[in-house]
C-alpha cells in the first residue's frame, strides 16, 4: 500500500524486505539493501527490531546518512532513548492531537495529575475517544432486569456503535461507517525527533501534519 | 544377484537423496544467479561473511557450554540461555554504572575488562546454584527429568529477570573506544566491534581446547564423559568436576552475552530465547558433546544466516529473502542430520571412542 503510493507520486522502490521478530542482527539486510542506493528507508515495525535497525544502518557501508522513518510502532518515549545517535534526524509518523486543543490540554493536565509526566506513547488521545465512545454506547443500550442485572445486547451495542454521528472526541469529529472505522484521518502527523528527545524529552514537535 | 541388490534399495533413504540433490541444485543454481547479476560488490560479500562470523562466534561460545555440559551428563541444559541473557544483564548494570561515573571514558580497557569479569562472575554463579539445586538432586533420575527441570529454571530464571527489571528494552550504552572500523586494503574495512566480538571468541575456544586437552581439571572431565563411575573408581571427585564444566560453559556464556550487547546495544529480559535455541542448534550441527563441533556449528550457522538468503534466493527473484533466513538455517541443520546424523564432527568422534 505504502510503496504503492509512493510509486504513484513518482518515487522508486529500490528495495522491500522483511525481517522476523525477534532478529537481532540487521546489517546482513541492511547490506542487502544498501546495493540499491536508497535515499530513505521507512520501516514502520515494532521496537526492539525498529531500534536495531535504526542503530545498525549507521554501521552499514553506504546507509550512514540515510534518511530514516519509522511509523507509530516506534512513536513511543523508550524509543529514542534506546537507540542513542541513531534517532536524531529520525521521522515518525503518528496520531497527533494540537495540543492547543482546549479539550486535549485538559486531557494531559489530568494524565499530569492523576499519572504523571506526559503519555509516552501515541494512541492515548484515540484510546481515550474509543473508551469513551463505548462507554457511552453501554450506558445508551444496557437494560436493567428485574433482579437488578445489568444486560448488554451485543447486536443493539454494536449497532449504536457502527451508527454514531458526530461524536465530538479529542482527535476529532468522529462519525462511524458501516465497518465500524470511526476515525478521521486527520489526528495524524510526522514528527522529526532530535537530539532533545534522545536526552528524554518527550513529544517530539510535529513536523508535518495533513 | 542383480535383482537381490535392487529389492535391498531403502525408499526412504533414496527420497532423502532426492531432497538433498534438489536443495543442492537450488542453492548452486540461487548462488550462480545471483553472482551472475553482480549486484553485490566484493566489499559487501567481505562485510556479509564478517557480520556472519560475529554472529556465529557469539552462538560458538553459547554452543560450547550445551555441548560441554552434555558431553559430560548427557542432559541438555534449557537453562543456558538464561545463564547467557543473566551476564548479559549483569554486565549491562556493571556498564551503564561506569559509563555514568564517567570511568568508562577514562579507563576504557580496565571498564571492558571489569565488564567481562561481572558478567562471567554472574554466570558462573548462578550456573553453580542452578547445577546445586536444580540438577544435582536428579542426578539419578530418568533424562526426561532433569531436562524438564532445565525447561523450568529457564522460566524461573526468565521471568525473575523480569520481575527484578521490568520489560522494557534498555539500550547499551556506547562504548567510545569500540565505536568505529578499521580500514583493510582498497575499500574493504571492518568494524572495531567485529574484530573484538571475533578475536575474544577465538581466543576462548582457544583456552577452553587448551585447558580440556592439557590440564588436569580437563583431563578428569574427559574421563568423566567416558564414564562416571570408573572415573570416580579411580579417584576423581565426579560431583566436583561437574560443577566446574558448569561453571566453565556459564562463564563462556557471560562472555557471549557481553559481546552480544556490544554488538547489538539492546538488553531485555527474554534476549537469551532465540539466541540459545540457534546455539543449541549450532551445537547439533557440529556434533553434540563435541566442543570443535559447537565451534564449527556456530560459525556455519552465522555465516549461512549472513549470506544464505542473499546468495541463495536473491538471484532467484524470491521477495524479502531476510525473513528466510531462519529456514534456511534449520534446513541446513535438518539435511546435515538427515545425512550425518551425528551432526558434522559427530561421527569422527564416536568413532575416536571406540
Amino acid at each position: 500500500m505504502f510503496a504503492e503510493v509512493f510509486a504513484e507520486l513518482g518515487g522508486e522502490v529500490t528495495a522491500r524486505e522483511a525481517v522476523n521478530v525477534g532478529d537481532t542482527d540487521m546489517k546482513p539486510v541492511l547490506t542487502s539493501i544498501a546495493t540499491g542506493a536508497p535515499e530513505i528507508i521507512y520501516f514502520p515495525i515494532f521496537e526492539p527490531e525498529g531500534n536495531l535497525i535504526a542503530a545498525q544502518s549507521r554501521e552499514v557501508a553506504g546507509l550512514e546518512t540515510v534518511i530514516l522513518m519509522g511509523a507509530d510502532g516506534l512513536f513511543a518515549d523508550t524509543f529514542p532513548e534506546a537507540t542513542g545517535s541513531a534517532a536524531v534526524g529520525m521521522y515518525l509518523s503518528g496520531p497527533y492531537v494540537d495540543v492547543n486543543d482546549a479539550d486535549y490540554k485538559a486531557f494531559l493536565d489530568k494524565w499530569a495529575d492523576q499519572i504523571g509526566g506526559v503519555p509516552p506513547s501515541g494512541f492515548h488521545a484515540h484510546a481515550f475517544d474509543a473508551t469513551n465512545m463505548l462507554l457511552n454506547g453501554i450506558e445508551a443500550v444496557a437494560v436493567v432486569d428485574a433482579d437488578g442485572t445489568v444486560h448488554i445486547g451485543r447486536q443493539a451495542l454494536r449497532d449504536y456503535l457502527y451508527g454514531l454521528k458526530d461524536y465530538n472526541g479529542l482527535t476529532g469529529n468522529l462519525t462511524c461507517n458501516e465497518n465500524g472505522d470511526c476515525a478521521t484521518g486527520e489526528a495524524l502527523g510526522v514528527f522529526k525527533l532530535s537530539e532533545a528527545e534522545v536526552n528524554g524529552s518527550w513529544p517530539p514537535p510535529v513536523f508535518w501534519q495533513p | 544377484m542383480q535383482s537381490y541388490r535392487i529389492r535391498r534399495i531403502n525408499w526412504t533413504d533414496l527420497f532423502m537423496w532426492v531432497v538433498g540433490a534438489a536443495l543442492l541444485a537450488l542453492i548452486v543454481g540461487g548462488t550462480y544467479l545471483t553472482l551472475q547479476q553482480g549486484k553485490f560488490t566484493a566489499v559487501q560479500w567481505f562485510d556479509l561473511a564478517v557480520f556472519g562470523l560475529a554472529q556465529g562466534s557469539v552462538y560458538a561460545l553459547i554452543a560450547l557450554g550445551y555441548t560441554l555440559v552434555y558431553g559430560i551428563l548427557r542432559m541438555i541444559n534449557f537453562a543456558h540461555s538464561e545463564i547467557f541473557m543473566s551476564g548479559a544483564f549483569i554486565g549491562y548494570f556493571a556498564a551503564t554504572g561506569m559509563q555514568r561515573a564517567g570511568f568508562m571514558q577514562e579507563n576504557p580497557l580496565l571498564g571492558i575488562i571489569i565488564i567481562f569479569l561481572t558478567a562471567m562472575t554472574t554466570s558462573a554463579v548462578l550456573a553453580i546454584l542452578l547445577e546445586r539445586i536444580a540438577y544435582r538432586p536428579l542426578r539419578g533420575a530418568p533424562r526426561l527429568v532433569p531436562l524438564i527441570t532445565a525447561i523450568g529454571a529457564s522460566f524461573f530464571l526468565q521471568y525473575t529477570f523480569r520481575g527484578l527489571f521490568g520489560t522494557q528494552n534498555r539500550a547499551y550504552p556506547e562504548i567510545d573506544v569500540i565505536k568505529g572500523t578499521v580500514p583493510l586494503f582498497g575499500d574493504f574495512q571492518i568494524q572495531k566491534i567485529q574484530i573484538i566480538v571475533i578475536a575474544a571468541a577465538a581466543m576462548m575456544m582457544a583456552f577452553l581446547v587448551l585447558f580440556v586437552q592439557y590440564t588436569k581439571t580437563g583431563k578428569a572431565m574427559r574421563a568423566v564423559s567416558e564414564d562416571k563411575s570408573v572415573a570416580a573408581l579411580m579417584g576423581i571427585d565426579v560431583d566436583a568436576i561437574i560443577v566446574r564444566t558448569f561453571i566453565l560453559g556459564a562463564s563462556l556464556a557471560g562472555a557471549a552475552g557481553v559481546l552480544y550487547c556490544f554488538m547489538f546495544r539492546i538488553v531485555t529480559f527474554y534476549m537469551g530465547f532465540i539466541p540459545g535455541i540457534k546455539a543449541f542448534t549450532a551445537a547439533v550441527l557440529g556434533g553434540i558433546g563435541n566442543p570443535a563441533g559447537a565451534m564449527l556449528g556456530g560459525l556455519f550457522l552465522g555465516i549461512f544466516e549472513s549470506l544464505g538468503p542473499t546468495l541463495f534466493l536473491d538471484g532467484l527473484g524470491v521477495p524479502a529473502p531476510y525473513q528466510l533466513k531462519d529456514v534456511i538455517a534449520f534446513t541446513m541443520l535438518v539435511m546435515v542430520l538427515i545425512f550425518r546424523p551425528t551432526g558434522i564432527l559427530g561421527e569422527r568422534l564416536s568413532r575416536a571412542k571406540a
